[in-house]
């Protein structure tokens, strides 16, 4: 089982290698000025060259790139062009809310979808199912910020039930910052939940047909007994799956809705990145969410020995 | 051969089964599975179900346990009566309380049977959690007693281990524990056996038996294979398209069949008396390997490599129009061996000729005009054949590869069928259409379509029902003689070797461990090893074809 | 190895030929969907015939009107006709949804065949892939259209490379099990070339999943495309798109909230219908699917 961890931590390496080398490349071999497309069309040539400089993209690719990957191993992910001040710096002033909104969808959706699907394979093929199925399709078919503004008018502008945006730290006030991230979080947490849902359906529904299955039924165990001990286990390895390649949707999600609830996030500081071109910004952001990515994904990975006793090699 | 032959006139009912019908649950155009059956088992008897594969046997198995699946399969009709109650009339929690205590079942496959992710130890236990409200101690207790009476050995060991660290064989004692830790009246065994390797075979019968007599079950055994009847059974009812078409005590059965589907059926089963063996003929041999391995490098994190030799240092020749079987059981590396003859997979080591060339190291570009020379028929007779394809394109697929226009190979390939007894229009069909035998019989003609010298057959008759196996083995004999082909033979039954084999190579943990004429291998084996797969061969003293004991020479 | 006999049971067998009819009936969910999409495509293709207004045309006067005989759905922070808009935006965004299917699922299948076949390529193309798939989609979207210009074509590159991975990641998932067959097996034994056995027993294993996975992507690429324009990286704001119309509705939401919730509604439809669709193709095709792509 460590050979089995320590191979998984080593394969992450070259993955994020290929991320970073993915990102460098990305500006670079854009075609065109770099410098001219990241300053925009109405720049001076002072400004472009102020840019130019910035970024380093004078010298030579292969200089280029050992700067660039030096300055990464330092931590050092650049320098915003504007506001001159390190992105590490904006991202760690940024990014508690993000951490916090997040944390609590995580768990906000886990706990709803896995036993939504597990209802719906339970009762599969009743109304039960087609209501958690039909759910589940609309969480997929709506923009997020839909989502967000339906709930916005529903719950904070006609029943004024919740405010229709803003943030509040935690520290500051624990019940405003809960009745402020309620909507952000549900918002969120639609797409998310609608997709471990019909996971946890599908994987289920597989199990349930399997002989182990029917062996548990033929020793006389309790229907939910077969459901949660026998069927449930079987199916998590899947069901963990897509809740790490669903964390990819929830980051894309958290970039839209910090938006549309204005809060002060590194979603928010993504946005504005776009809006005023800040390159260094984006790509910080880029390597900063798939490194996160590529780490939840490697503890799910290692979970899988937890609940799969075949994994060992 | 010695017959159970025991008497259960007097003995009282331990189920009845009365004009169970069960069909499909489409409402529109349900099907009927089973009509009408009438089964009776008696306390302490063995009752087996014999039957073909789609002849309604597994779906009686389950119609007892109340398991036919939802929504595909309902009880139509009829009485399944224990302990004077209709178990079709009871609610599922009843039902439920009935399993494992009352009657329990075994199943096919021990690997899947039981669940992956869960201790053996606690899975039996479950069965007591169900059931009884013993204390913890007392469940252990019993646990650790009902392993020790199907023979685990390390019992402690083996109580912590999961499924996939245990044997084939300690699997299915682990399904038999569970199924009689609460003594049941009746044990339903379906094809039990049949997954397993033919000494575990002869084991775990022998623990079923050993364990009905001390706790005095009865056991419905369902199972497809004749030895295994005449071993075990004390009565036997001959299911086909969901009837029984006769039943009879054992004996009765096996010397006076009453029907002639019965009849057909046993005389269906190949004898273990060796065939004559085929003309020598003179020449150079057809195939020739020399000192075939075949090395598994199972590297591990750290370095240490594991080497897993799965052939070693195989040699044996096979002339125009002879037959050589490879046997042995599951690992042994017979598959291993056929596969890299076929350079399906490249051998670590050794030389294949065929006709002249070696062919062992031939890169990919070489390899290729020598393929034609040596063909392949495999077991699935599902998957052998692409389902996207029509059978005439399968046919001339090799052909067209060797330069012949598609009207020639067209041509052959209408030849082709008639040689394997199929319709000329089957070219324009799909496999879909055709039943297994039929398909193996396509399989056939698309490989004798390359005109090959070398004819691998891995185990090419081994996913069939019987009487269709009896009929491609019969129909590779004919394409033997007409075309001068020689066969590599590929199985673990050691009667289908008997039938069709001139020379027999025994096979374990990859090596020959005796290669003789087949006469030789069967009548006088000379190796430990054949001898125990020879006594293990269920049924072996019986002359199923001829309704009599076998005449020991 | 397991060379013992594993006699197809009656259950299979009943149960194979029960299924074939019911899998083949059509509920009444995808019919309805199918009509939707009809109707919705059928409309914002011929849009141009039948809109009242340009929807280009600006009028100071008109600004945030609501809806009136003139203007069906009201008129946009700008003056313009949001019934017009909204009907001509869905060209475009149709079109970005088609296209990126079409295209992520053509690259995707060269590389999945590529991957799947030749071992040596395999190790190197999958860590790319994993590579690109840890990069969320909107960002490196959003990265891309930064840098190559807001155009239609750009967005549609955008949108496709992130879903590429997971074409490739399918086809060599369908190619790896397909090779294990036997019927691929034999017809190595019977000489055909590499290049053949890959393009007419292996490819054609791929077109059922591949297009499900189509119908997936092409609903995916028709939101990301809102979202997007949403976060300001979308199609430039002179070409009205479902995204466009809902970005430039943002700042006007707590007055007039039919600038989002008009292009939403259809978008939605168009959307659900596409997963709705694709879900009965699965169904249809192979339902042995539903496992490898959730």
């Amino acid at each position: 089982m460590l050979g089995y961890i320590i191979r998984r931590i080593l394969a992450v390496i070259p993955v994020m290698v290929i991320v970073a080398i993915f990102v460098f490349l990305l500006l670079r071999l854009t075609p065109g000025d770099p410098a001219a497309i990241i300053a925009g069309d109405s720049a001076t040539p002072a400004q472009i060259q102020r840019i130019r400089e910035s970024l380093g993209l004078a010298d030579p690719l292969h200089i280029q790139f050992i700067t660039w990957m030096g300055q990464l191993a330092q931590g050092d992910l650049g320098t915003s062009i504007i506001s001159n001040q390190p992105v590490t710096r904006l991202i760690g002033q940024r990014i508690w809310p993000t951490l916090q909104i997040g944390t609590l969808t995580i768990i906000l959706s886990v706990l709803i979808a896995v036993p939504l699907g597990v209802l719906a394979a339970w009762r599969h093929r009743t109304w039960a199912d087609y209501a958690v199925m039909t759910f589940s399709v609309l969480g997929f078919s709506i923009p997020v910020f839909v989502i967000g503004y339906i709930f916005i008018k529903i719950f904070a502008i006609d029943l004024r039930w919740l405010p229709v945006q803003g943030y509040t730290p935690p520290g500051q006030d624990l019940q405003a910052f809960f009745t402020r991230a309620v909507l952000p979080c549900l918002t969120l947490a639609t797409i998310y939940i609608a997709l471990i849902a019909r996971m946890t359906r599908a994987s289920l529904l597989e199990v349930l047909g399997e002989d182990y299955v029917r062996t548990a039924r033929a020793k006389g165990v309790k229907e939910h007994v077969v459901l949660f001990r026998h069927a449930l286990r079987n199916a998590a390895v899947p069901i963990m799956t897509i809740i790490g390649t669903g964390f990819a949707l929830l980051i894309s999600g958290v970039v839209v809705t910090e938006s549309v609830f204005n809060i002060p996030g590194i979603g928010r500081l993504t946005v504005d990145a776009i809006l005023a071109r800040d390159y260094p910004v984006i790509q910080a952001m880029i390597l900063l969410t798939s490194a996160i990515y590529v780490f939840i994904n490697l503890l799910i990975d290692i979970s899988y020995t937890f609940f799969d006793p075949r994994i060992r090699y | 051969m010695q017959f159970r032959n025991r008497p259960f006139d007097t003995a009282p009912v331990a189920l009845k089964i009365e004009k169970l019908t069960v069909r499909t649950a489409n409402d529109d155009d349900a099907v009927k599975i089973l009509d009408q059956i009438d089964v009776t088992i008696r306390e302490g008897e063995t009752v087996c179900l014999v039957g073909e594969s789609g002849s309604g046997k597994s779906v009686t198995s389950l119609a007892i346990m109340g398991l036919l699946p939802k929504g595909a399969l309902e009880v139509a009709g009829g009485r399944v009566e224990l302990d004077g109650m209709n178990l079709l009339d009871l609610d599922a929690s009843t039902m439920r309380k009935l399993r494992a205590s009352r009657i329990s079942m075994i199943f096919q496959e021990p690997m899947t049977a039981l669940n992956p992710v869960m201790k053996v130890g606690d899975q039996i236990e479950e069965v007591l959690d169900s059931h009884t409200k013993l204390p913890a101690r007392e469940k252990k207790k019993r646990v650790i007693d009902i392993m020790e009476q199907v023979h685990l050995p390390d019992v402690e060991r083996i109580y912590g281990s999961y499924p996939h660290q245990l044997s084939g064989g300690q699997r299915q004692r682990i399904m038999i524990a569970m199924a009689l830790i609460l003594e049941p009246k009746l044990l339903i065994a379906d094809e039990p056996t049949t997954a397993l390797d033919v000494t575990t075979q002869n084991q775990v019968l022998k623990l079923i038996a050993e364990l009905q007599e001390r706790h005095g079950t009865a056991v419905l055994f369902i199972t497809h294979d004749m030895g295994v009847v005449a071993e075990i059974a004390d009565t036997v009812y001959v299911m086909r398209h969901g009837k029984i078409v006769e039943s009879a005590p054992i004996e009765t059965l096996l010397r006076s069949p009453q029907k002639d589907y019965t009849r057909n059926l046993l005389e269906a089963v190949p004898s273990l008396i060796p065939r004559d063996a085929r003309p020598l003929a003179d020449g150079a041999p057809a195939l020739d390997v020399e000192g075939l391995t075949k090395v598994y490098d199972t590297r591990s994190f750290f370095g240490r490599g594991r080497e897993t030799r799965a052939a070693q240092d195989v040699r044996f020749a096979i002339r125009p129009g002879r037959t050589l079987g490879i046997v042995g059981e599951s690992g042994s590396g017979k598959s291993t061996v056929a596969r890299c003859i076929m350079r399906l997979i490249d051998p670590t080591d050794g030389r294949i000729t065929v006709g002249k060339a070696d062919i062992a190291k031939l890169g990919r570009a070489a390899l290729q005009p020598h393929r034609k020379h040596i063909q392949i028929v495999f077991q699935d007779p599902f998957r052998s054949l692409n389902p996207r394809w029509k059978v005439g394109d399968s046919l001339i697929e090799g052909p067209l590869n060797f330069g012949q226009s598609r009207k020639q190979a067209l041509d052959h390939a209408r030849e082709l069928m008639e040689l394997v007894g199929l319709p000329p229009d089957a070219l324009g069909r799909y496999p879909h259409q055709f039943s297994g035998g039929q398909r193996q019989r396509i399989a056939i003609a698309r490989a004798i379509a390359m005109r090959p010298d070398v004819l691998v057959a891995d185990e090419a008759v081994s996913a069939l029902d019987v009487s269709v196996q009896a009929q491609v083995l019969k129909l590779l004999d004919d394409l033997q003689e007409k075309l001068g082909i020689a066969i590599l033979f590929i199985t673990h039954d050691l009667r289908v070797a008997a039938q069709i084999c001139d020379d027999v190579v025994v096979m374990q943990h990859g090596r020959i461990v005796e290669h003789d004429t087949a006469g030789n291998v069967l009548s006088r084996p000379q190796h430990e090893y054949t001898r125990a797969l020879i006594d293990a061969a269920p049924g072996r003293r019986w002359d199923f074809a001829n309704f009599r004991e076998l005449a020991t020479a | 190895m397991a060379a013992q006999p594993q006699p197809t049971s009656a259950m299979q067998v009943v149960l194979g030929a029960i299924q074939l009819p019911r899998r083949w009936r059509l509920g009444f969910g995808p019919i309805l969907a199918a009509l939707v999409l009809i109707v919705i495509v059928v409309a914002t293709a011929s849009a141009y015939l039948y809109v009242p207004h340009n929807p280009m045309s600006m009028d100071a006067l008109q600004r945030l009107k609501g809806p009136s005989e003139t203007y069906w759905l009201g008129t946009d922070p700008y003056g313009r006709d949001l019934f017009s808009r909204v009907m001509v935006g869905g060209q475009v965004s149709l079109l970005i949804g088609v296209a990126a299917a079409i295209v992520s699922v053509l690259i995707g299948l060269v590389i999945g065949l590529i991957s799947g076949f030749f071992r040596m390529a395999d190790a190197l193309i999958m860590r790319v892939m994993d590579a690109l798939m840890a990069i969320p989609s909107i960002l490196l979207a959003i990265a891309l259209v930064a840098l190559v210009g807001p155009s239609v074509g750009s967005v549609i590159f955008a949108i496709t490379i992130p879903e590429v991975p997971r074409v490739v990641r399918l086809v060599r998932s369908v190619v790896l099990s397909a090779r294990e067959e036997p019927y691929v097996e034999a017809a190595i034994a019977l000489g055909s070339s590499m290049p053949k056995i890959l393009w007419k027993h292996l490819m054609p294993n791929t077109l059922a999943p591949l297009i499900v996975q189509g119908t997936y992507i092409c609903a995916s690429a028709i939101l990301t495309e809102a979202i997007l324009s949403f976060l300001g990286a979308g199609v430039s704001t002179e070409i009205p798109t479902w995204g466009n119309i809902m970005a430039e509705g943002r700042m006007f939401f707590q007055i007039k909230p039919e600038l989002i919730f008009w292009p939403g509604l259809l978008l939605s439809l168009c959307i659900l219908s596409i997963n709705l669709l694709g879900d009965t193709a699965r169904d249809l095709l192979d339902p042995r699917l539903k496992k490898r792509e959730a």
